[in-house]
């Protein structure tokens, strides 16, 4: 803030009255009076006077002590004798405290000048105090109001879009962003952003290491402000228009940047004037920062939260079904499973019957129609339920190691080149063993993809991953085999799509089992190309790592 | 070899089914419906050669284990007789359960059901049972001969 603000609303209009009163009595003169500097208005103002409508005096004088910033004494043509002294505060001449006395002779001792120049101060000193409590009041009242609507909202992105915008608001800025720095590849992630003309390159923008200001107050966890970005080395220009900024850290507790994990995020906030912010700004904005790492943080348990009670949800939803589902296979199979047997053995026995041969092809063709439908019948029901079936406990499984398991189980022919990336300490995943079967479905779809083909490459690799959610684990399988269509990906994961070989189960009963176990699956394939399949298994909580 | 069999299913089409299949070989087949019936003619017919067991007897219960635990209890009263199992819906669990536990003859799945495999598996295990019966009855004899030529050792020595 360029110019000081005025002191006149912040003290007493009797406060002023009794100030000019006591300086008539102390000094022994005539009358009195007290000017304030107005900002707004760009110049001094009568706030006061006392007796003075008797004595002719100069009006410019108090101009005068303006700019010579000193106590002076002036003796006016028409006999008047006047005593001004300036009110001084934070280095800022902000008012002018005169007394007069009508006899030309009457000569103001040091004495006066001294007693004048405390009354002054002390005036001066009383507004400072008001204004600091005004100004608190003003941020108690703002940053209340902010609690308020943070507390509002338990959506994440929303709260963050919250705190950015009251941030600007309350120091007036015209641009500002809200990053938070990803733990795993310490990247400062935009997470919220204020102002006109964010561009898909500007949204995308993130700092490097040792580059920008945000970087600068994640690395040093303190406050920085840049009163012109132009002189700054530091600085990088987003948007041409910005001259100043301001840049806060959102942390936990205020001085402990050992601790790793107690930043939470970066706010900078930019406007197009010169030194539009100050150490108050700064405050101010610590002070929201702290309301907003509460939000923050009751925001993402409730996500957690969320999640969790997902998770739940959907376990116990699949128990129920899988339970119905078992009750239903059994009953299928056992009233169905009986067709085929019962056909065979009328089969058998028709061979010991004597009967004209035409009748007997009729017979048989009927028994032998009734035995394939019930057979298919029987398959159907088989793919249907296979992702019901209890397959065992789920356990604590090695990823790595099921993969090189389902690979051998592929037995692979010599042609195809496997080739294999693995992280080391990829987390484990709680999940039934029929995760062997799924990865040993998808590599041999791989192996059929590829089966005409001249090229026969397949890329098995594993990395691990941290979301919101938590941990992941994730699988590629890569082949350069016919790849998808279009037309065909459509219809990928539908129960019934068919392929010429299958019942067209396969990819829907492994999309189904992968998402039972929190997780989910999805294909990227370019025809003529080859496709991948992204295997993503929540790790298991507590992150036990696989040697 | 005529042999004695059990059926204990509870699906009546089943039981008659298997019972006409069984009894078309010439065996002597009883079928029941439940875990008690199949109980009370066990205990009265201790010649039984092989049992016809459907894994999950009752179908509303959770987890319904009732041919599992039926399974355990031939296996306690009747040391010859083979169990083949029949499941509408089993699993690699039961499956490993029935054979390594309670050492099942045979394990068949509704869904699959191949009848000449089964003839095979049951005329097999009629066969083993009477044979095991008939081999642990010579050695019984034998020992009570061995016995008895001990007995007169001992009564009349050795000159």
């Amino acid at each position: 803030m360029a110019n000081p603000s005025t002191p006149t609303g912040i003290l007493d209009p009797d406060f002023l009255q009794s100030v000019v009163r006591q300086a008539s009595y102390q000094c022994r003169a005539d009358g009195s009076c007290f000017y304030l500097w107005e900002s707004d208005k760009e110049r001094i103002s009568l706030v006061a006077t006392h007796n003075l409508q008797h004595v002719p005096w100069d009006e410019g004088l108090p101009g005068r002590v303006m700019s010579s910033r000193e106590t002076v004494t002036e003796i006016c043509p028409n006999g008047s004798v006047s005593l001004a002294a300036p009110l001084i505060w934070q280095d800022f001449v902000r008012g002018v405290l005169v007394v007069s006395d009508g006899n030309g002779k009457r000569v103001f001792r040091k004495r006066d000048a001294a007693l004048l120049q405390s009354l002054a101060d002390m005036t001066a000193s009383m507004a400072q105090q008001n204004e600091r409590l005004a100004r608190m009041t003003t941020q108690f009242r703002a940053l209340h109001a902010i609690d308020v609507a943070l507390t509002s909202s338990l959506e994440l992105e929303r709260v963050l879009d919250m705190i950015l915008e009251k941030a600007a608001e309350l120091v007036g800025a015209e641009h500002g962003s809200l990053r938070q720095l990803d733990t795993e590849s310490g990247k400062l992630v935009l997470r919220a952003h204020y102002g006109d003309g964010w561009t898909p390159e500007k949204l995308a923008y993130t700092p490097r290491i040792g580059q920008g200001i945000a970087r600068w107050v994640a690395e040093n966890r303190r406050p920085y402000l840049s009163p012109d970005v132009r002189d700054d080395p530091l600085n990088v220009v987003l948007f041409e228009d910005m001259r100043s900024s301001i840049s806060i850290p959102l942390q936990y507790g205020r001085e402990d940047p050992g601790e790793p994990d107690s930043l939470l995020g970066v706010l900078l906030l930019e406007s197009s004037r010169v030194a539009a912010f100050d150490q108050q700004d700064v405050e101010l904005l610590e002070a929201l920062a702290q309301e907003a790492v509460i939000a923050i943080q009751n925001a993402s348990q409730h996500r957690k939260l969320l999640s969790e009670q997902e998770k739940r949800l959907a376990a116990e939803k699949w128990a129920i079904m899988g339970q119905a589902a078992t009750a239903l296979a059994h009953r299928i199979n056992n009233l169905m499973g009986i067709v085929p047997v019962s056909a065979r053995e009328a089969l058998r026995s028709l061979t010991k019957l004597e009967m004209a041969d035409s009748e007997r092809l009729w017979i048989e063709a009927n028994l032998e129609r009734i035995e394939r439908n019930a057979q298919f019948v029987l398959k159907l029901s088989e793919a249907l339920f296979r992702p019901f079936k209890d397959s065992g406990p789920a356990a604590r499984q090695d990823v790595n190691h099921l993969l090189d398991e389902a690979l051998e189980a592929a037995d692979l022919p010599d042609e195809i080149e496997v080739s294999q990336t693995f992280e080391k300490k990829l987390p484990l995943v709680d999940c039934s063993l029929l995760l062997v079967d799924i990865f040993l479905e998808l590599i041999t779809n791989a192996r059929k993809a590829m089966e005409d083909r001249e090229q026969r490459r397949l890329h098995l690799s594993t990395h691990s991953d941290q979301d919101d959610a938590g941990f992941w684990v994730i699988v590629e399988i890569e082949d350069t085999g016919r790849g998808i269509t279009a037309e065909q990906m459509r219809h990928l994961w539908n129960m019934f799509k068919q392929s010429e070989d299958g019942l067209g189960f396969g990819l829907w009963w492994l999309r189904t089992f992968i998402e039972r176990q929190g997780g989910s699956i999805k294909c990227h394939s370019e025809p003529d190309k080859g496709s991948v399949f992204v295997v993503r298994l929540p790790a298991a909580t507590g992150k036990q790592s696989s040697m | 070899m005529r042999g004695k069999v059990l059926i204990v299913d509870d699906y009546s089409d089943w039981r008659n089914m298997l019972s006409g299949l069984i009894e078309r070989e010439g065996h002597l087949v009883e079928s029941v419906s439940n875990r008690e019936a199949a109980l009370a003619y066990i205990d009265e017919n201790k010649d039984l050669d092989l049992v016809i067991l459907d894994i999950r007897l009752v179908e509303t219960e959770e987890n319904n284990e009732d041919g599992m635990c039926l399974l355990a209890e031939i296996r306690k009263r009747l040391s010859f007789t083979r169990v083949i199992m029949v499941t509408g819906y089993g699993t690699m669990e039961t499956q490993r359960k029935a054979f390594k536990e309670f050492q099942a003859f045979d394990f068949f799945r509704k869904a699959q059901f191949d009848s000449d495999d089964f003839r095979r598996s049951f005329q097999d295990a009629v066969e083993q049972t009477i044979r095991d019966r008939k081999t642990w009855k010579d050695k019984e004899f034998i020992r009570d001969q061995k016995y008895e030529m001990w007995q007169r050792d001992k009564t009349d020595p050795v000159r």
